[in-house]
C-alpha cells in the first residue's frame, strides 16, 4: 500500500474497523511514521470522546480485580520491555535497544529547592547523610555532565543508598527532571524525579552503572527524550 | 506516592504509582475511568456479564503493563478505551452467532437514524461533542456510529449502508478529523506536535 492508501485507513484502523491484513500493514506504517502515529492518538482522543457513557464503574469488579492484584511486590520487579504491536514508542535514548528492562525502584524524594537547605529541616538531613556518602569509602560517584560541562553528581554506597546533587540544573518551567539509572547490560530504570534543582536521596539497584537525568513534561516510565547529562559511577 | 496524593494526581503519575505496585492508585485509576470502560464494552457487547469481565481485563493489563501506556501518545482515557474497544470486538469477531444478531440490530438502529450524541456522558462534554457531531454529515456520523459502537469493519459498514467500501473508509477518518477540527475551533481540546 502506498502512504496515501495506508493513511485513508487510519480512520478505520484506530476504531478497530479494518481487517487483520490491513491492520498489520498500518502497524507496520506507524513504526516509521511519526506524522501518522500522531494523527491515530487524535483519532482515538476523539473516539473516546463519543465514548463516555457517564456510567459508574461497577463496585463488584472493582473487588474482583483488587483481589487478584498480588499481594506483596518482588523486591524488585523486572519487566520485559516488548516492542508495541500499534504504536512504537519514541524512545531517542541511546541504550534504549529493542528490549528494556523497567526495574521499579522505590524513590525516596525529599525535597525540591537548594534554598530549603539553608532553612534546615528534612532537606539539612539529606544533605548532610549526601556530604557522608561523598567522603564514604564505599560509595561509588558519578560526575553527570552535559553539553555545558559539569552539571550535577550522583553518589550511590554499597548498601543502593543513593544521593543526587543537583543544585546547579537550570530551574524549569512546567517541566520536570527524571533521574535513570542504567545498567552495563542497557537496563533503564526511573529512580525517580526531580521538581527543580536540588539534593535528593534515591535508592539504586546495586547493578546501576551509569546515572542519567532527562527533562520531561510529566513522570514517564521510559525516557522520552536524550538525556541532558549523564554520568557513570566509579 | 502518598495515599493522601492519588486524587489530585495526573493520569500519567498515577500509572507511575501504579508501576511501583500502588493499588491505591489502580483503584483512583478505576473510580476515573472505570465507568467509560463499563459503559463502552457494555454498549458493544449487549452483555454486563461479559462487560464486566472485559473491564477486568483493562485494569489487570494497566496494572501489569502500565509502561504500554504512554502518556506521549495521549490520555489515559483514550488509552484504556482503545484497549476495551479493541478486545470487545475481538469477542464480537470471535462470536459469530452473536455478530449476525449485531449485525442486524445495528443496521436496524443506522436506519432508524440513531443518534451518537446519546452516547455522551455529561452536559458539559455532550454539549461541545454534540456540536461536533451534529457537523457532521449524515454519511460520516452512520459510519462512524457503525464502525465504533457496533463493531463493525468499514467493509461490513460498507454492505449494510450500500455504499462504495472506499467511501465509507474515507468517511471513518474525515468525521473523526472533523470532530477534532470542530472542537479546536471551540477551543474545547488542544492537541500539540505536528499535524
Amino acid at each position: 500500500m502506498t502512504h496515501d492508501e495506508l493513511q485513508e485507513l487510519l480512520g478505520a484502523y484506530a476504531i478497530d474497523a479494518v481487517e487483520r491484513d490491513e491492520a498489520a500493514a498500518v502497524d507496520a506504517h506507524l513504526l516509521e511514521c511519526p506524522r501518522c502515529r500522531a494523527e491515530v492518538a487524535e483519532l482515538r482522543e476523539m473516539a473516546a470522546l463519543l465514548a463516555h457513557s457517564g456510567a459508574d464503574a461497577p463496585d463488584g469488579v472493582w473487588d474482583r480485580i483488587s483481589s487478584s492484584l498480588t499481594e506483596t511486590p518482588p523486591p524488585l520487579r523486572l519487566e520485559v520491555r516488548r516492542p508495541r504491536q500499534r504504536l512504537a514508542s519514541i524512545v531517542t535514548f541511546a541504550a534504549a535497544a529493542a528490549v528494556i528492562v523497567v526495574l521499579a525502584i522505590s524513590v525516596q524524594r525529599l525535597g525540591s529547592q537548594v534554598d530549603d537547605l539553608e532553612r534546615g529541616g528534612q532537606n539539612a538531613t539529606v544533605a548532610i547523610a549526601a556530604q557522608d556518602a561523598m567522603t564514604s569509602p564505599d560509595a561509588r560517584v558519578a560526575r553527570l555532565t552535559g553539553p555545558d560541562g559539569r552539571v550535577a553528581v550522583a553518589v550511590v554506597r554499597a548498601n543502593g543508598q543513593g544521593y543526587f546533587l543537583g543544585g546547579g540544573l537550570p530551574v524549569l518551567d512546567h517541566r520536570i527532571y527524571q533521574l535513570w539509572g542504567a545498567t552495563s547490560s542497557g537496563q533503564i530504570a526511573s529512580l525517580g524525579t526531580l521538581p527543580g534543582p536540588g539534593v535528593y536521596a534515591f535508592t539504586a539497584d546495586p547493578s546501576v552503572s551509569v546515572v542519567m537525568v532527562t527533562e520531561e513534561a510529566s513522570p514517564v516510565l521510559s525516557p522520552t527524550s536524550a538525556a541532558i547529562a549523564t554520568g557513570t559511577l566509579a | 506516592m502518598p495515599t493522601d496524593d492519588l486524587s489530585t494526581a495526573s493520569d500519567p503519575a498515577l500509572v507511575v504509582a501504579i508501576s511501583r505496585y500502588h493499588q491505591d492508585a489502580l483503584a483512583e485509576a478505576y473510580r476515573r475511568h472505570g465507568g467509560a470502560v463499563f459503559g463502552l464494552a457494555r454498549r458493544l457487547l449487549s452483555d454486563s456479564h461479559v462487560a464486566e469481565e472485559l473491564v477486568q481485563e483493562v485494569f489487570l493489563r494497566l496494572w501489569n503493563q502500565p509502561e504500554k501506556f504512554d502518556p506521549a501518545r495521549g490520555s489515559l482515557r483514550a488509552y484504556l478505551l482503545a484497549h476495551c474497544h479493541s478486545r470487545s470486538v475481538d469477542v464480537l469477531r470471535s462470536d459469530t452467532a452473536r455478530r449476525r444478531r449485531e449485525q442486524r440490530d445495528a443496521h436496524r438502529t443506522a436506519e432508524a437514524g440513531y443518534d451518537i450524541e446519546h452516547e455522551v456522558w455529561d452536559l458539559t462534554v455532550a454539549e461541545h461533542v454534540r456540536g461536533a457531531v451534529d457537523a457532521l454529515p449524515k454519511g460520516e456520523r452512520e459510519a462512524i456510529h457503525l464502525a465504533y459502537f457496533g463493531g463493525h469493519t468499514y467493509r461490513e459498514v460498507a454492505q449494510l449502508l450500500d455504499e462504495p467500501e472506499g467511501t465509507v473508509k474515507s468517511r471513518i477518518r474525515s468525521g473523526l478529523r472533523r470532530m477534532r477540527d470542530t472542537l479546536v475551533d471551540a477551543n474545547y481540546i488542544a492537541f500539540g506536535g505536528e499535524s
